[in-house]
């Protein structure tokens, strides 16, 4: 049996790749495919508690997160679409229309 | 139950109608209304004067309104009718009436009509405000209330400019007696915590010392406001500018109401004043200066009604030395002759205007006396009455004050003096005025002479009730030395005045004085008979010797000049220079640009915050997530 | 180790299924020019957020790995009940009878995504 902080701190190590991609990387697939990473770190904590503390909600829960993450996903890959036809480029910094 | 709250009702009634319904019901509805309104007061004021005399004490009260009650002070609406105000009552209304009558005739085909007697009966409404209030609120009310309507009616011909010139003028001299009386009632909240004239003159003696600084001040500055609004010096200048108004203007407001509202301010107070024998001798001394200086001006002008306003401006000075010496009946006693004569005077003086044709200048008159013989007899009379030729009314009051200028314990002999020379020209610019209006050849345009007719009945009628009052109102106040009927005003007036210690001065030496100064009054008749009775000419061979003496008086002693470059002309300077150039470019500019140069930068610095770039963002997302695992660790 | 199959299972089903073939049509419809040069500055912003990071990591950790870790209190399905039910069958009653509403939920959620996601990337016929 692995000591479960082991398995803690391979979690936590994945979600801080996962922040460093989103904050680093300038393609905008690269950055959704970080956020993807991030959402399965969290996904492996919660299974290693739910182990830890004999319950299964932790597992119902990963159900949920899962969920969650394929429909923003799709959703967030249907707007890089819908952007992509105007801008032609996949650059993050050609995104800027979150201001004023 | 008295309703004197009906005395200032109906005024204001006909001022509401009048203002609002007046150009739409035209002429004869204003015709009907306007002087009613006056008339309907009178004839309550007669009611409440009777109901006055028959009550305890001589006072009517009325509370109407509670105005302002905060913790201990409590100011109202209330209305007191004494003897004081009861008589005041009835000058107002009375000859107030006569006036919108004649103005009926007078103002005849003027367009704004309905504005004259809608501004007239404004005035009514506040004048008796001013003198039914029980307490200084009120009163102030009043007094700011004429002060506008002087400077509306005076500005009636708002077109002209020296008629604006002149409304301006007069409420700004008005404005500074204002701060007196303000600063007064402070004062007086002060000491008495209430501003209430039956308290103040109750407790005056109580909480005063007398002759102490307190009350000098108190009473220095009420009178600086009955300068003002009495137009004493130094605050006399906007008096003869008013003349620029319509002549009943000048009858009603500047001569028999609105000028008066001073003196009744130190009647009223009589118990405050005779605690500052300082304050007195100021009184005095400064009426008799103004009695003496205005008669100077008076000698020498030509436009009639300038005559009439300078008269006025020396007959006020004659009340205020009555005041002055503590002879406080005298002095209203000559406030009621004055109203009926100098009314009479202006009135006739506005026949006599119309009659040839708006023109003012005595230059162009002469020779109108089978003209208009009813102007003539009324204005003869009412000379007759200002220069005191005895049994008519303005003898008994003038005497009156000027023995008692003498005799008083306030008094001196000087202030007589002052007294008896200025009736002595008081006589000879008067008849002066007459001879040269009507006597001697006529030198009206003669374009003009054709025309000229009497006066309608509308007008004439007015003249001959004051001429009549002018002849007998003087035997309500028959002094004693005649022995014939008691004193009516000293009847009247008992006790309501503060008393002052007995004067010196015997029998012999009042009757003395009173031949003197009848016998001082013909001889000035004479004087201008000779002078005047055939115009100008002879006058003009002894002007030049005394030429410089004439441009003194032609030109008003220079006062208004000498104003202007004391005043007026610092004033300007320092406005222009220190407030606005100093203060308000560069510190009020400065702090409000300076806010806005802020805002702008604050704003320049803080928008590129929000660029759009997402990866920026989630910096910052990370930067908050750091800091808040780093405080909940 | 930590004997959740049914979690590992659906993770490759779903993640590598369904996710990863809908990011390769995504990147096959987005076919701009080809190999756009992305420069990779080094910037202020860069530096800071390899710190932060950092930072991050180290707080977490220290959580993780502090000796006085408190966890909850004790569930109801130790590993033998787990062995013996079989996790499919335990995460099946759970979800239908205590999370039903969540559940419920999670489903509208993925039709509304579904929706969405048609609407927003539609090519717009002239």
């Amino acid at each position: 049996m692995i000591p479960i902080e082991h398995i803690l701190l391979l979690s936590a190590l994945l979600f801080i790749i996962g922040v460093l991609g989103v904050m680093l990387r300038r393609n905008v697939i690269v950055i959704f495919m970080s956020i993807e990473l991030m959402l399965n770190a969290v996904n492996l904590s919660f299974v290693t508690f739910a182990r830890s503390l004999d319950s299964m909600t932790g597992v119902v829960f990963i159900f949920f997160i899962i969920v969650v993450a394929a429909a923003e996903a799709v959703v967030g890959l249907s707007i890089i679409l819908s952007i992509f036809r105007t801008r032609k480029t996949l650059n993050i910094d050609e995104f800027n229309l979150l201001k004023w | 139950m008295s309703q004197i709250w009906l005395v200032p009702a109906f005024p204001l009634l006909g001022f509401i109608l009048n203002g609002f319904l007046g150009k739409r019901f035209g002429t004869r509805f204003v015709t009907f209304v306007g002087p009613l309104a006056v008339g309907m007061a009178f004839a309550q004021s007669l009611v409440l004067f009777f109901q006055m005399l028959e009550a305890e004490g001589n006072v009517l009260n009325e509370h109407l309104y509670t105005w302002i009650a905060s913790g201990n002070f409590e100011a109202g609406i209330n209305f007191t009718v004494d003897q004081l105000s009861g008589l005041y009552l009835l000058i107002i209304t009375g000859v107030g009436f006569l006036i919108h009558v004649y103005s009926v005739g007078y103002m005849k085909g003027e367009s704004g009509y309905y504005r004259f007697f809608a501004y007239l009966n404004l005035f009514v409404f506040f004048m008796l405000l001013l003198v039914l209030g029980d307490s200084f609120l009120l009163m102030f009310v009043g007094w700011e209330g004429v002060g506008l309507c002087s400077y509306l009616l005076i500005g009636y011909y708002f077109e002209k400019d020296s008629a604006a010139e002149a409304a301006k003028k007069a409420f700004l001299f008005n404005r500074v007696g204002d701060f007196g009386v303000l600063s007064a009632v402070m004062l007086i909240f002060l000491s008495f915590g209430s501003i209430e004239f039956a308290t103040v003159n109750a407790e005056a003696s109580t909480r005063l010392t007398e002759g102490g600084t307190l009350v000098t001040a108190i009473t220095l500055l009420l009178f600086l406001g009955a300068t003002g609004k009495s137009a004493q010096i130094p605050l006399f200048v906007w008096l003869p500018d008013a003349m620029e108004g319509p002549t009943p203007v000048s009858a009603l407001i500047h001569a028999a109401t609105m000028v008066t509202a001073g003196l009744y301010m130190v009647a009223r107070l009589s118990h405050l004043f005779v605690l500052a024998p300082f304050t007195m001798n100021v009184i005095a001394v400064v009426g008799a200066t103004t009695a003496i200086l205005a008669a100077t001006i008076a000698i020498t002008q030509t436009d009639i009604k300038r005559v009439l306003a300078y008269s006025t401006v020396s007959q006020l000075g004659y009340m205020f030395l009555a005041m002055g010496v503590g002879a406080f009946g005298a002095g209203v006693f000559h406030v009621m002759t004055h109203a009926f004569f100098k009314a009479l005077l202006f009135l006739g003086s506005g026949s006599v205007i119309l009659a040839i044709h708006h023109e003012q200048d005595m230059r162009k008159m002469g020779a109108l006396k089978n003209k208009l013989p009813i102007t003539y007899v009324t204005m003869l009379l009412g000379t007759l009455a200002i220069s005191g030729i005895p049994f008519f009314s303005g003898f008994f009051s003038k005497d009156e004050i000027l023995w008692k200028a003498f005799s008083s314990p306030f008094g001196s002999p000087w202030l007589w003096g002052i007294g008896f020379l200025t009736a002595g020209m008081t006589a000879f610019y008067m008849f002066r005025m007459i001879y040269l209006t009507f006597h001697g050849d006529s030198r009206v345009d003669s374009h003009v002479t054709e025309h000229v007719r009497e006066s309608p009945l509308s007008m004439t009628l007015p003249l001959m009730i004051l001429a009549a009052l002018a002849v007998i109102g003087g035997f309500f106040g028959v002094p004693h030395v005649f022995h014939v009927i008691p004193n009516g005003i000293e009847v009247y007036f008992h006790d309501f005045f503060a008393e002052i210690p007995a004067g010196h001065g015997n029998v012999s030496t009042e009757w003395t004085l009173m031949i003197l100064s009848v016998v001082f009054a013909l001889f000035a008749w004479f004087m201008a008979s000779r002078l005047y009775h055939s115009g100008f000419e002879i006058a003009s061979g002894l002007r030049s010797k005394w030429e410089w003496a004439y441009q003194l008086s032609l030109n008003k002693w220079y006062v208004d000049e000498l104003y202007n470059s004391l005043i007026i002309q610092p004033g300007r300077l320092l406005s222009t220079h220190l407030l606005w150039g100093l203060f308000d470019q560069n510190v009020i500019d400065r702090a409000v640009n300076t806010t806005g140069a802020v805002a702008r930068s604050v704003g320049n610095t803080i928008r590129p915050l929000q660029n759009g770039l997402i990866q920026n963002y989630a910096l910052i997302f990370t930067l908050g997530t750091f800091l808040i695992l780093w405080y909940m660790t | 180790m930590l004997n959740a199959e049914f979690v590992a299972v659906i993770q490759v089903l779903v993640y590598a299924g369904a996710i990863m073939v809908l990011f390769l049509f995504v990147l096959m419809l987005l076919s701009s020019k080809d190999s756009e040069q992305y420069v990779n500055k080094w910037s202020v912003g860069k530096i800071l957020a390899g710190l932060l990071s950092l930072g991050i990591f180290i707080q977490i950790a220290g959580l993780f790995t502090a000796n006085e870790l408190q966890l909850g209190s004790k569930g109801e399905y130790p590993l033998e009940v787990v062995e013996e039910v079989g996790s499919i069958t335990l995460i099946g009653r759970l979800l239908f009878t205590d999370y039903i509403l969540s559940f419920e939920i999670i489903a509208i959620l993925l039709l509304v995504a579904v929706i969405g996601a048609v609407v927003i990337a539609k090519r717009r016929f002239q």
